[in-house]
């Protein structure tokens, strides 16, 4: 454990340095919110990598591997496409955007091409609602990840600490900071990925014994032989499997902490290679994802261990019992690393939809000097709230919020965005309906299945369907209302 | 060209609602693969047309989809797996390397490698910075 602890101190100490460099960096709002447009093809594609992967991805997935086998991978197998997607359908066009507009924020691009402060200002409470829900089960895992590394400290000390180390480098050195701090983090999470991987094969002697293991031999657990464990769908059956593609992928198109990165990207041709960049970790990212978690069950199966009580400790189990410390110190490391690359990235966003955002729903627009300081202040409240939150709602009240984060995102977002900036026809009608939609729909057919009043038939998940009701109520709405001129400078980048 | 796009995605969308609530799993498998693809094919073009690079790019990755989704349906998945393609059942190999693997190569390498010739060219991007300069 010393070993573990000493990674962990030295990797924090990093982010410190990161964070201090950065402060210095940072002058004016743009610096702030959007790196001052600097970042090149590695650094923004590393950020958006290790943005969008979070902490579910080392802990959740294995777990979920574990527990309905192959059938989790759909939540990981987006990655191969879904930064291409974002890159084709908003890349160019949102980086253009923010040179002839000076936009900053997902709301920014909204008002600039619906002329509406209604549809941004609907757009910047969808990002700060999709940012609560998420940002809890991101900080509460981040609580456990320390607790679990420094036994002497609670999951709610754990917290705590957690929350002030990202709000500190946040607020200090705004989006820059954290997005240096995410290609150190996402180097680390790749590499650890990677090692990982190659040392469940060899623990399981072999992809093909694990799998025909699985496949052949009865379920302690569960009883019977499932060979559909190891089928492509696991044991959540193909149309679940199916919208859990769907939704992962193109639903990366409404994540703000993601594609609000677009703008940071130094200039246009800088575009060229970043999704093939950001899809490399990502995929070695998936091979720890599915190597833990097949290789955990195959050692259930072969008797090696006892079966786990929870599943989500997978990875951690694996990492204890079958790692060198001086790996299992990395790649603990890079879990924190994979959480905390996404928490100052949505603290960084919600900060900006409050001191730019909202405030301009209410027609008002705050001077550059004072959008610095009150979008740190910001940083400083939202991250207490956020630990407030959390400690106050528990387990039960996170993993509510965390089923809603990513669909949330995507069915307000998405379809406003990727089909806002690519079809003229779209009107501001369209927009409001839709973002309305996605909101009430995601949160409340969740809310209505925790409480008992209404549950989806055939297992639809939540995400998927709000997504496709808020892209047929966009389109619908802006084909029956008028279409309204755009401005040159809106018609000229969705031209481009 | 935009509003046919626009067409076959609210088509998509509608027939993947169906599918769902009637638990339509072909469908379901034939309907979301052509939204994402015409949405993609959507953010791809240029006043209306598409470059010939990422045209081929995208009717591939479709392909990759359609063809992967319905044949990993129409296997049977509950069967003891007799042959192992790189670790995995047959099934699950179509799965990790064609549907996961494949779209990398022919969607995200391919955005970059057609990207000065499809997505935009220097001189075009120089004419717009130079025009949003003098607008600004």
């Amino acid at each position: 454990m010393n070993t573990i602890i000493t990674i962990a101190v030295i990797y924090l100490i990093g982010v410190f340095a990161i964070g201090i460099w950065a402060m210095r960096r940072t002058k004016t709002s743009e610096d702030f919110f959007i790196a001052g447009k600097s970042l090149g093809i590695f650094v923004a594609a590393m950020a958006v990598f290790a943005t969008a992967l979070s902490g579910f991805l080392f802990i959740g997935g294995p777990g979920l591997t574990y527990s309905v086998g192959m059938g989790a991978l759909w939540f990981t197998f987006p990655t191969s496409i879904s930064f291409a997607m974002a890159w084709y359908i908003l890349g160019k066009r949102m980086r253009l955007l923010t040179d002839a507009t000076g936009a900053m924020t997902v709301a920014d691009a909204v008002y600039y091409r619906f002329k509406s402060r209604a549809a941004s200002g609907l757009t910047g409470v969808a990002t700060l609602v999709g940012i609560v829900v998420f940002l809890g089960t991101q900080v509460l895992a981040l609580g456990t990840i320390i607790a679990y590394i420094f036994p002497a400290i609670s999951v709610t000390q754990g917290v705590i600490i957690g929350m002030t180390i990202v709000a500190l480098y946040s607020a200090a050195g705004g989006i820059l900071a954290g997005t240096y701090t995410s290609v150190f983090q996402g180097s680390i999470m790749a590499v650890g990925s990677f090692l990982v991987f190659i040392l469940t094969l060899t623990t399981g002697d072999g992809l093909t014994n694990i799998t025909q293991t699985i496949a052949t031999q009865p379920f302690t657990d569960m009883g019977t032989a499932m060979p559909e464990f190891v089928g492509p769908w696991g044991l959540v059956g193909p149309m679940v499997a199916m919208s859990w593609f769907f939704a992962l992928s193109i639903g990366i198109v409404g994540q703000p902490h993601v594609v609000s990165r677009l703008y940071m990207i130094k200039d246009v041709n800088k575009l060229k290679w970043g999704p093939a960049v950001a899809a490399v970790p990502a995929i070695l990212g998936g091979l720890l994802f599915f190597g833990v978690g097949l290789v955990m069950r195959y050692l259930v199966m072969t008797g090696e261990i006892a079966p786990l009580a929870n599943p989500d400790d997978a990875i951690l189990v694996f990492l204890t019992e079958f790692t060198p410390p001086v790996l299992a110190g990395i790649v603990l490391a890079g879990v924190a690393a994979a959480i905390m690359s996404t928490c100052d990235a949505f603290i960084n966003i919600a900060s900006a939809a409050a001191v730019r955002d909202l405030p301009r729903a209410f027609g008002k627009k705050l001077s550059d000097k004072k959008q610095l300081v009150y979008g740190r202040i910001a940083v400083v409240t939202i991250s207490v709230i956020t630990v407030v939150t959390v400690l106050q709602m528990g387990d039960d009240g996170i993993a509510l919020l965390g089923a809603v984060g990513w669909g949330t995102f995507a069915a307000a977002l998405a379809p406003v965005l990727g089909l806002g900036l690519n079809w003229k026809r779209a009107t501001k009608e369209g927009a409001i309906a839709s973002i309305i939609v996605g909101l009430v729909s995601s949160v409340g057919f969740e809310i209505l299945a925790t409480i008992g009043v209404y549950e989806l038939p055939n297992g639809i998940y939540i995400g998927a369907l709000s997504m496709v009701l808020s892209l047929i109520a966009f389109i619908a709405v802006s084909f029956a209302t008028k279409q309204e001129q755009l401005d040159e400078v809106m018609e000229t980048v969705m031209d481009a | 060209m935009n509003d046919q796009m626009v067409k076959v995605i609210l088509l998509a969308a509608v027939l993947m609602l169906v599918a769902l609530f009637g638990d339509f799993v072909y469908l379901f498998a034939l309907s979301f693969p052509v939204l994402m693809f015409a949405w993609m094919f959507l953010g791809a073009l240029r006043n209306g047309s598409i470059g010939s690079g990422y045209k081929a790019s995208l009717i591939s990755v479709l392909v990759v989809w359609l063809g992967g989704f319905v044949t990993m349906n129409l296997m049977d998945t509950a069967a003891e797996p007799s042959v192992y393609i790189g670790g995995f059942p047959v099934a699950t190999a179509i799965m990790v390397y064609v549907v996961w693997i494949l779209p990398f190569i022919l969607g995200t390498y391919a955005y970059g490698y057609f990207f000065e010739k499809d997505c935009i060219t220097k001189e075009e991007l120089k004419t717009l910075e130079n025009k949003f300069r003098k607008e600004s």
